[in-house]
């Protein structure tokens, strides 16, 4: 039987490590939605609005995939330091349900709407719903840790 | 008053005692904070990457810093009433942390350097079409400086939740 000795996992047994990760991880989650934030903004008529969805979708479109892979990344080391903790709370599960929705929601729907020019309500129910989304994401990782 | 006085008040007041008490108050300020942090990221990054002429770069980056402004003083409000309110959980923890400290002295430049280099870009003016002028100095310390910041120490008590301090 393959046992998982917690204790050797480096995030366990170096003090830094945890919190230097967890930095990566909240820094990153920062940036991809702060980008795609921006988009939803623009879509919303607040913000940039003398460049077009699209134009802040191919401007900004790298370093969201830069921050979805950190985050990723990063979150999977931060698992790793006790996976089931992590598999058994309510939180966590809803975060990760959320975060492939967002992820699917973001490169499907969103872009399109983002780069076309639809009406202006439906406009507006792409991005509101984009902001909540990605918000209750944050909200979920924040009760991790008070589950 | 000094500042151990100013911590020590706040430490009593009926605000820190709600914030300590609720749970949910804490998360709910916390999850606000995050995403002020989150929307001055991206205004942060979009200013900076199009100084650095990596984005947008058909439109000047004066007329973008302008745009964006409201945003980033809106986030920078969120993110200093937030954080306020979330020092009083641990109103004195934070007034002994070192890493807290050095938030707080890294927030003030990163803050007046990120202002400063909307209110230069804002009023430099100029055609549409000038992006070379835009090219100032301020973008890639700004960005840096900004950077700084927002690294903080997390409490190990979670994935993406943090304590003030």
């Amino acid at each position: 039987m393959l046992i998982y000795d917690l204790a050797a996992n480096p995030l366990n047994s170096n003090e830094w490590s945890f919190p230097l990760t967890e930095c990566f991880h909240v820094a990153s989650m920062a940036l991809c939605i702060g980008t795609i934030a921006v988009v939803d903004l623009r879509l919303l008529g607040v913000g940039l609005r003398n460049q077009t969805a699209a134009q802040l979708v191919r401007g900004t479109e790298g370093w969201t995939i830069a921050g979805f892979s950190i985050v990723i990344t990063s979150g999977l080391l931060i698992f790793s330091s006790d996976p089931l903790k992590y598999l058994h709370s309510a939180p966590f599960q809803l975060k990760m349900a959320l975060l492939l929705l967002g992820i699917i929601y973001n490169y499907t729907l969103h872009r399109k709407v983002a780069q076309s020019s639809p009406p202006s309500g439906f406009r507006f129910v792409i991005a509101g719903f984009s902001l909540a989304l990605w918000a209750a994401l944050v909200f979920s990782s924040i009760f991790i840790a008070f589950w | 008053m000094s500042l151990l006085h100013l911590f020590h008040w706040y430490d009593h007041t009926a605000l820190a005692a709600v914030m300590r008490k609720s749970t949910w108050a804490f998360a709910v300020v916390e999850m606000i904070h995050l995403i002020g942090l989150a929307l001055l990221g991206g205004a942060v990054l979009i200013v900076n990457l199009r100084l650095f002429g990596v984005i947008l770069r058909e439109r000047p980056a004066d007329r973008i810093a302008r745009d964006l402004l409201p945003l980033l003083v809106a986030s920078m409000a969120v993110l200093t009433v937030t954080g306020i309110l979330m020092v009083s959980e641990e109103t004195m923890k934070c007034y002994h942390s070192t890493a807290f400290r050095l938030k707080l002295l890294l927030f003030v430049p990163a803050l007046l350097l990120s202002l400063g280099t909307h209110r230069k870009l804002t009023r430099s003016g100029g055609p549409p079409d000038s992006g070379p002028r835009d090219e100032t100095g301020g973008g890639p310390l700004s960005r840096a400086l900004a950077g700084s910041w927002r690294r903080r120490t997390g409490d190990r008590i979670s994935v993406a939740s943090f304590k003030p301090c």
